[in-house]
């Protein structure tokens, strides 16, 4: 197992302060602290090779997670061991073999090309000569950054700059990898390419990969299984076809029609999404998907039909409204 | 040993970083320490011509003038406000999470880094004092300095650096629980700037005060290296002080790893 996590909770405390001027003198004296979990009894591990996909809203604990596992913050209680250490001990034997990339921030030097940022690497990792100009040409040919890395960093497109923290990252061929949201803020072009640089690299190296993004396309193309986290609870863990078949009670189906039909007729099927003049599209339940067509086909002047899953971002999204 | 190679890279990339910015390089080059000197410079002269004394506390106008030139110098070089403020503002807004993921102390990493923007700064800081002293050559009568005490000068110097600096890492520490520490290091700038004689030789105050002095890193700042410099010190004392940074330098170290262990359970890396 590469990372195995049990019962790992993480309670943050902050104060509150009430608005306005009062509020930050009373505050001087007396503060109110709040606490807030952010990870309750977490438990999941896994294996060598895998890329899992971290899914959650903003703040549903995907974050902490992540600091936990990278040593960045201590656990309250529980534990955690990546490549049988505990993260946050914050061993070197550990800290060569994982490698973190957050979207937002970056740890390449602002004023300098990132080749420079590149050397400094090599030496904290203790990358040999070799390797270190084998992995650079590799990594940039790929990513097709060979004639930028030599540019200042601050004046790199933002696709250009994660590209570059991607090679930072990898420098030192970690054995762990974690990604938080990588292509956050990138022109779809970008996305694309960096998810296939990532696909193939995981398949190649095989690197244990986890990832957050947004993006639900992030995590189709690239994660067999995703772990769901919402507030700070884990919801799901399992492959992308379970988070379907376990939440997925339902089935689109959408038809285009010969002529005008009355929409109201419809509605006995299933709850309309969406219609224009000849097109329907309607939400059934899955289990009667394939009888209610047929009695579409029967019914309707239908020239074209089609029966698809509701999209992963759809269910994602009911998971979560459910929740609340 | 392999650190030296991570050590000497830190270095060098922060004078790479600081020739990539060159105008701000040249123009540093003459203006830092340049206008404290000559705010120095008018007072003293002023003062002298006014009270109409050749000596005051034992210093002639002369020899004030070549204090505040080397104070000027030498508090370019040991200067190490800045790094406390990034230390601090890296925990508060969260950088610091970078460098905890490294196979690399953030002390070790700061401190090389450190260090190669000091190496810019005293390069540019001998630049200086040669055009200086091959302009104004009268002024440098009095600078006769043996090369043994020049090279105890150099180490304690240096020393004075790694204190203060370690100082300013120390009170960093302090945005684990403050978040804002801007005016923990102001009043630490105060301090030294009071304590270490550049405002005023140390010798204008009480005898008393002065003694209690000598057992605090201040001093070895910049008075006491200033004082070498002008032929006032004598071998042993110069170890004397040596022997006191380093004291000081293994306390300020341990309280700091003290209050870092302690600090970083708090740490939550926000904005990550």
């Amino acid at each position: 197992m590469a990372i195995e996590v049990k019962n790992l909770t993480k309670t943050y405390k902050s104060h509150k302060k009430e608005p306005g001027f009062s509020g930050s003198l009373k505050s001087l004296f007396h503060r109110e602290v709040i606490e807030k979990n952010a990870l309750t009894s977490i438990d999941f591990s896994i294996g060598n090779g895998e890329f899992v996909g971290l899914i959650g809203e903003n703040g549903a604990g995907k974050t902490t997670l992540i600091k936990i596992l990278s040593g960045i913050i201590f656990p309250t209680s529980g534990t955690a061991e990546v490549l049988g250490y505990k993260p946050w001990e914050r061993k070197n034997a550990l800290k060569k073999q994982f490698s973190v990339v957050m979207g937002q921030k970056n740890q390449l030097w602002w004023d300098l090309p990132a080749y420079d940022s590149f050397l400094l690497l090599k030496e904290i990792y203790e990358v040999e000569e070799k390797q270190f100009k084998k992995i650079v040409s590799e990594l940039s040919e790929i990513l097709d950054m060979k004639d930028k890395l030599y540019t200042q960093v601050r004046k790199l497109s933002l696709g250009e700059r994660m590209k570059a923290e991607l090679i930072a990252a990898l420098l030192h061929s970690p054995k762990v990898l974690y990604l938080d949201e990588p292509t956050i803020g990138l022109d779809v072009l970008a996305q694309e390419s960096i998810r296939k640089f990532l696909k193939t690299y995981n398949s190649q190296a095989k690197t244990t990969i986890i990832l957050t993004s947004h993006y639900m396309d992030d995590i189709e193309t690239l994660c067999k299984r995703v772990i769901i986290l919402d507030k700070g609870i884990l919801q799901f863990d399992g492959s992308l076809e379970g988070v379907i078949k376990k939440y997925a009670n339902e089935k689109v189906i959408s038809a285009t029609l010969g002529n005008k039909v009355e929409l109201e007729k419809f509605t006995n099927f299933g709850t309309i999404l969406n219609s224009n003049e000849l097109q329907v599209e309607i939400k059934v339940e899955r289990k009667n998907s394939t009888k209610i067509a047929s009695e579409l086909l029967n019914n309707f002047p239908i020239v074209d039909i089609t029966i698809k899953d509701i999209s992963i971002e759809e269910i994602i999204k009911n998971i979560f409204r459910e929740s609340k | 040993m392999s650190k030296i190679n991570v050590y000497s890279r830190c270095v060098t990339t922060k004078i790479n970083q600081v020739f990539e910015y060159r105008t701000s390089f040249f123009l540093k080059l003459f203006l830092t320490g340049g206008t404290f000197f000559a705010i120095q410079f008018l007072l003293w002269k002023t003062i002298f011509s006014c009270s109409k004394v050749s000596e005051i506390n034992g210093y002639t106008l002369e020899k004030m003038i070549l204090y505040f030139l080397f104070s000027g110098f030498i508090f370019v070089f040991v200067d190490s406000n800045r790094i406390g403020i990034v230390i601090g503002n890296g925990i508060r807004l969260g950088e610091l999470s970078k460098f905890l993921v490294y196979p690399l102390s953030y002390l070790e990493y700061n401190f090389f880094t450190f260090l190669g923007g000091k190496i810019i700064q005293l390069l540019t800081s001998l630049i200086t004092f040669a055009i200086v002293w091959l302009a104004f050559p009268q002024v440098f009568l009095d600078f006769q300095v043996s090369h043994f005490q020049l090279l105890l000068f150099v180490i304690l110097v240096f020393l004075s650096l790694c204190t203060n600096f370690l100082l300013d890492v120390l009170l960093s520490n302090f945005s684990f629980w403050l978040d804002e520490i801007w005016i923990v290091i102001v009043m630490k700038t105060f301090m030294l700037n009071l304590l270490s004689g550049f405002i005023v030789p140390l010798d204008f105050f009480p005898e008393k005060v002065f003694e209690i002095f000598s057992y605090f890193p201040f001093k070895y700042v910049l008075y006491f290296p200033i004082q070498i410099l002008l032929g006032k010190i004598e071998t042993e004392q110069i170890f004397f002080g040596i022997g006191i940074l380093l004291v000081w330098i293994v306390i300020i170290f341990f309280l700091h790893k003290l209050l870092w262990q302690k600090g970083n359970k708090l740490y939550t890396g926000v904005g990550m």
